[in-house]
């Protein structure tokens, strides 16, 4: 039963979804009309002594013939380049251009260009080990075959692409740019594999395909809500990095007095007029290096493979990275990937694509506790002005860490994302700050993000 | 995917004509012209078309409800789809008046709307025209008028519909060419798939519409010679009360046939001639000449009276509550040797045999002696020369009582045919008739011996045996000595006709098998029987000398399967006998009431779709395409900041409101504003927006709030001080309050307005 449950299904899906691909590429919009027609037809027409169906089945599926006979003979010789923007954001369409170079010695006209990616459906094991949000609420026969979630997998995999897209004449040798949009599913990077070019038979109905090779690759950065002004606790802290680190973010550099150079001072603080006057080295002094410093804490310990709670999450944390404005504070992006990874933006550090590539990258960790974080976090507690922290669950290690963190004086907004339907969690440790505590619902975070009491 | 103007009312109008419903077809072909001109448009939305694609479905499947209560079962899906565009007609006219250029496809399926709950992708519109015009062509072919105007306009139609498909690439020509090959290959392939059809009817298979109906009256493709052996259906295909359990087997005959040629039998001149009905019931029909007897005395008190009654349900008209049957049907004519003894002919009696009729046409099955037809509610009653009585105009369910005696004839006397032998091939049939010396016996001496003959030297199998010649018939006589009933019945007829008798080839049934659930005999598909006919004294008698073990042999293992197969074929039944109640219209109603109140919750007390231009500006604004600049919480903002306790420049408004709380006025009651304050955040950044209550909170509070505050200490003329803190960015809020929606709300307070596509990464 277990092997009918999943492997079947599975196998069936993967199978029709291959064929759904394949009609697409292969047929025209009227070629699976057309299609569709020959079936609707062959089904009321299957009496021949009933209805004429069977006259409109028999045209239908000359027509097709017809149109497959003529697709074996294509030839041409094009390459193809893609003029890709260095980022896109998961869910927003991003369009570009491909260059068609015409090699042959023909016009080509007629043609049209379709884009070639990964099919994004999932392997078994993803397919068994992840449901999709709300499966509970579906009745016992969808959630015994899983349909919904194969093409809820599918779909938050692939990207979207448009259909072929009608290509203007090539002449022999020529060029030609053909502007395309893709609307990346997910973050990450997303790999063109390469560009198939596409003939319609005269009547307009099947394809006759060439594939042409162009790997290319763009990074995807994950989806981001608007988030409502937000007032990020405040409250400066020394840097130890001082105006090295931050040129003049916080307190500007400030002369406070002059005096004798001691050994492991730097030569830049010389004060060479002084040295002349006195004959003996000396030094200016500043005041020590003061300003904001935020971290941003992203739990990323799960299990799943692919999970909408984390990946909202991660969509959280990217809104508050580009929400918060680093010109004249710092934010360290932290959270536990393969390893350990502090990402900080700045002035004069790495600026916001840093941090936002570095969430395009991550992924979940499913091999580590999450008691390996806090540390991370709390070393640097000192110098932290406030910390933003998004969980995915609110267990005893979590609720330890933040209220260790606040034991620290450290000023704490806690981000929790749930699924969809989850009930309230208690506040626990930042049941003394309840508007600094929230509830994020995967699937509708833009809303609850608006609600966010800032 | 947009279809050429007006090919979405060629094909209604194509529709109209084939499917002879012009009527209807010319005013929505009219309406959805119409739409090109007209200058109004409907925003309908996805609960729109969702509730216009529900009605729909329920005009469809109130129309399934209403053709199956009233025509036969195979008819309703015809009749369905050729009525299809009509009933989708709502939905087609929908997109074409409204604003968009589609429907959304979540309105149209269920499935669809299941699988995209998940879905972050946008609506998928589909333009309904060209499906719409597909199922025009296809419900038009459904009309099966004939003549080749169907098959000419699904072409033009089709080439006028992928017109637009064609590509740049190849000449006008080419497509015109390849258009043209293909309509010649379609015609025929159409020609070959209609003879192979023919060829699969001719060869019996079953599972094709009226081949397990009723046989042929002018010709009957016998089994002999076929390689292989018969399969039988265990279906049941009519049912028999009346004769008690005991009084099987018995024989209901359908047709009979008088001239044998390659296998096959024929009915020489069987033109069918009506029969009129009882001038005092018009369910009565007299099969014979003969008046019928009045009343039931002859039939041992049996009063069939309620089997005249018109109100009474088919199946159920039980004859009087009279002793059932009164008489063994077949009388001591059938059933083997014990018809060859007694060709006196049954005794009175009567059955009641519950039959389908599809089409509306259908033969009776007669019992030998049968001269009166009760309970049966058809337009005509027709008979042939041989016996066959035909039905038409029939409901789907009959249930005929058939009265029987000694003494009815209801077919015509012998005709030179049925004495004729076949010219050549059949020379066994002289030696064997010589053989068993019948020539000059009497004809009851005559069906002793062959009978006889038969039973001695022949055995019962459903395979032909291996074929020798082509002659199958002679290979049973001589090689195989096995056969089934069409081998026996057919050698017997013949050998009769050599003995000097006439004799002819009777197709029908053996009822045999009694059910004690339903409390008749149940005839099965695997029952069909065929048996020789003789005359005999004036009158036709039953020769059967198929050994009486064939049942068995063809009853095979029907099992728990066969059990559980009887039990839906019972329960099948007794739907369709509460199908064809005669009084099944008047509840009709009642069952298309709950699909009325359903249409009507689906329409009634919803707000309609909002009228626009049909250049799809609106005639109202809509609110939320502001972005909410409109909340009425600006007017706060405002109302402060004119009093000198607006919001810095940059400042957060919850980080201004929580200053307020803390240095503010003592009179100024911040509370109030916080939700206002949430709801104006949602109003402004939640991209589902806010709901219309929540949206009427939200101005309700600001201007409570704003009379509230009109006579409040920090009124105009307050804190100038603070005023001038405020700074311009304080001034900036005013801006969209008092005048359109420029640039300067925008910038209102930056961090809340910055559009987010300026953000780093965006």
């Amino acid at each position: 039963m277990r092997i009918f449950n999943g492997r079947i299904f599975y196998g069936l899906f993967r199978f029709f979804h291959g064929m759904e691909g394949w009609s697409r590429r292969r047929l025209t919009s009227a070629g699976r009309m057309i299609v569709g027609a020959i079936v609707a037809a062959a089904v009321v027409g299957v009496d021949t002594n009933r209805t004429l169906g069977y006259q409109a089945f028999c045209f239908f599926s000359a027509l097709m013939a017809v149109a497959v006979a003529w697709t074996p003979f294509f030839r041409a010789r094009l390459t193809a380049r893609r003029l890709l923007p260095r980022y896109g954001t998961a869910g927003s369409p991003v369009a570009y251009r491909v260059v068609i170079e015409n090699r042959g010695r023909r016009v080509q006209r007629g043609l049209f260009l379709m884009e070639e990616v990964a099919d994004g459906v999932p392997d078994y094991q993803t397919f068994v080990s992840t449901p999709e949000p709300g499966e509970r609420r579906r009745n016992f026969f969808d959630r015994f075959v899983r349909f919904y979630r194969f093409q809820w997998l599918v779909e938050t995999a692939r990207p979207r692409l448009p259909g072929p897209r009608p290509m203007p004449d090539i002449p022999a040798g020529g060029t030609a740019a053909v502007v395309m949009e893709v609307t990346p599913a997910r973050r990450g990077a997303l790999r063109f594999t390469g560009v198939t070019i596409a003939r319609p038979d005269p009547l307009g109905l099947v394809h006759s395909l060439l594939g042409v090779k162009a790997p290319q690759q763009m990074m995807v950065l994950p989806r981001r809500y608007p988030l409502p002004p937000a007032t990020l606790p405040e409250g400066r802290r020394y840097q130890s990095g001082g105006v090295a680190l931050t040129t003049s973010v916080g307190d500007s550099e400030e002369f406070v007095s002059l005096r004798d150079y001691r050994p492991g001072d730097s030569l830049r603080r010389i004060h060479w007029r002084s040295w002349a006057r006195t004959g003996k080295p000396v030094v200016k002094e500043y005041q020590d290096e003061f300003f904001v410093r935020h971290a941003l804490v992203l739990d990323t310990f799960t299990r799943r493979r692919r999970s909408l709670v984390f990946e909202e999450a991660v969509s959280v944390a990217a809104s508050f990275a580009v929400t918060v404005l680093t010109n004249d504070s710092l934010l360290d992006l932290v959270f536990v990937g393969p390893r350990m990874i502090r990402v900080t933006s700045g002035r004069g550090l790495s600026d916001t694509n840093a941090l936002l590539e570095a969430l395009a990258a991550v992924s979940p960790c499913a091999d580590q506790p999450f008691d390996v974080l806090p540390p991370m976090v709390l070393s640097d507690a000192g110098a932290l002005s406030g910390c933003v922290c998004v969980l995915i669950d609110w267990d005893a290690p979590r609720r330890d860490f933040i209220a260790r963190l606040r034991s620290a004086n450290v000023p704490v907004r806690v981000l929790l994302i749930t699924k969809d339907g989850a009930p309230p969690p208690e506040p626990g440790p930042m049941a003394d700050a309840p508007d600094r505590f929230m509830q994020v619902r995967a699937g509708r975070a833009a809303a609850d993000l608006a609600r966010m009491a800032t | 995917m947009t279809p050429p103007p007006f090919w979405t009312v060629a094909c209604l109008l194509f529709w109209g004509w084939q499917a002879g419903l012009a009527p209807p077809a010319l005013p929505m072909a009219a309406i959805l012209a119409g739409s090109r001109w007209a200058q109004r448009r409907w925003a309908f939305d996805l609960s729109d078309f969702s509730r216009i694609s529900d009605a729909c479905t329920l005009i469809v499947v109130g129309m399934a409800i209403w053709l199956l209560a009233t025509e036969e079962a195979t008819r309703v899906v015809f009749i369905l789809l050729r009525w299809l565009p009509i009933a989708y007609f709502p939905i087609l006219a929908a997109q074409a008046y409204g604003a968009g250029p589609g429907v959304d496809l979540r309105a149209l399926s269920l499935l669809i709307r299941k699988g995209e709950e998940n879905s972050a992708r946008p609506p998928r519109l589909v333009d309904l025209r060209y499906p719409y015009g597909l199922m025009c062509l296809l419900s038009a072919g459904a009309a099966n008028r004939p003549g080749s105007g169907f098959y000419i306009g699904a072409i033009l139609l089709t080439a006028w519909g992928i017109l637009r498909f064609r590509s740049g690439r190849y000449p006008a020509a080419l497509w015109l060419a390849l258009l043209l090959a293909a309509g010649l290959m379609g015609h025929g392939g159409a020609g070959a798939l209609n003879r192979f059809q023919a060829f699969l009817e001719q060869k019996g298979l079953e599972w094709f519409g009226g081949m397990d109906g009723e046989p042929d009256v002018n010709r009957n493709l016998t089994a002999i010679g076929e390689i292989g052996a018969l399969k039988f259906s265990g279906r049941i295909r009519f049912r028999v009360k009346g004769p008690p359990p005991e009084a099987g087997p018995f024989l209901l005959r359908e047709a009979g046939y008088n001239i044998f040629r390659y296998n096959m039998w024929y009915a020489y001149k069987s033109d069918f001639t009506p029969l009129r009905a009882d001038p005092d019931d018009p369910e009565a029909w007299n099969l014979t000449s003969a008046p019928p007897d009045p009343g039931g005395a002859e039939l041992g008190g049996a009063e069939p009276g309620g089997a005249a009654s018109g109100e009474a349900e088919p199946g159920e008209a039980e004859p009087g509550g009279a002793e059932p049957g009164g008489a063994e049907p077949g009388g001591a004519a059938s059933g083997g040797a014990a018809s060859a003894e007694a060709p006196a002919g049954p005794a009175e009696g009567w059955l009641k045999v519950i039959m389908p009729v599809r089409e509306r046409v259908g033969l009776l099955k007669l019992p030998m002696g049968a001269r009166r037809v009760e309970n049966l509610p058809v337009d005509r009653l027709e008979r042939n020369p041989y016996g066959a009585a035909r039905v038409i105009g029939a409901p789907g369910l009959i249930a005929p009582v058939i009265r029987f005696g000694p003494g009815s004839a209801f077919a015509d006397p012998p005709v030179v045919q049925d004495h004729t032998l076949p010219d050549r091939g059949l020379e066994v049939i002289y030696e064997i008739v010589a053989r068993l010396n019948l020539i000059g016996k009497e004809p009851a001496a005559v069906f002793r011996e062959v009978m006889a003959y038969f039973r001695r030297e022949y055995t019962y199998t459903l395979g032909g045996g291996p074929i020798q010649r082509a002659d199958g018939l002679a290979d049973f006589l001589e090689l195989n000595h096995a056969g089934h009933c069409e081998y026996f019945a057919s050698a017997t007829t013949l050998l009769l006709r050599a003995a000097g008798i006439p004799a002819r080839y009777a197709v029908g049934y053996m009822v045999d098998e009694y059910s004690r659930l339903e409390g008749c005999f149940l005839v099965r598909d695997r029952h069909a029987h065929s048996w020789a006919q003789a005359w005999v004294d004036g009158r036709w008698v039953d020769v059967d000398t198929t050994p009486p073990d064939w049942m068995a042999a063809e009853a095979g293992e029907g099992g728990w399967l066969r059990g559980m197969a009887d039990l839906w074929e019972w329960l099948s039944f007794r739907v369709s006998l509460l199908k064809w109640r005669r009084d099944l219209r008047k509840h009709l109603a009642w069952l298309l009431i709950p699909l009325v109140l359903a249409l009507v919750k689906r329409f009634v007390g919803r707000r309609g779709p909002r009228r626009i231009t049909r250049d799809g500006a609106e005639k109202a604004a809509d609110p939320m395409a502001l972005g909410g600049m409109d909340s009425e919480f600006f007017e706060v903002i405002a109302r402060l900041a004119a009093a000198g306790w607006g919001p810095r420049p940059g400042e957060a408004l919850s980080g201004w409101l929580n200053r307020l709380a803390a240095d503010g006025p003592p009179s100024l009651d911040v509370g109030p504003l916080r939700p206002l304050l949430g709801l104006h955040n949602r109003y402004r950044f939640d991209p589902s927006g806010i709901g219309p209550a929540e949206r009427r909170e939200l101005a309700a509070g600001a201007r409570r709030w704003m009379a509230a505050a009109s006579d409040a200490p920090f009124g105009p003329g307050g804190d100038p001080a603070a005023d001038a803190a405020a700074g311009p960015g304080a001034d900036a809020v005013t801006g969209p309050i008092t005048g359109p929606i420029t640039g300067p709300i925008a910038g209102s307070t930056e961090s809340e307005s910055r559009p987010a596509a300026d953000r780093p990464g965006r």
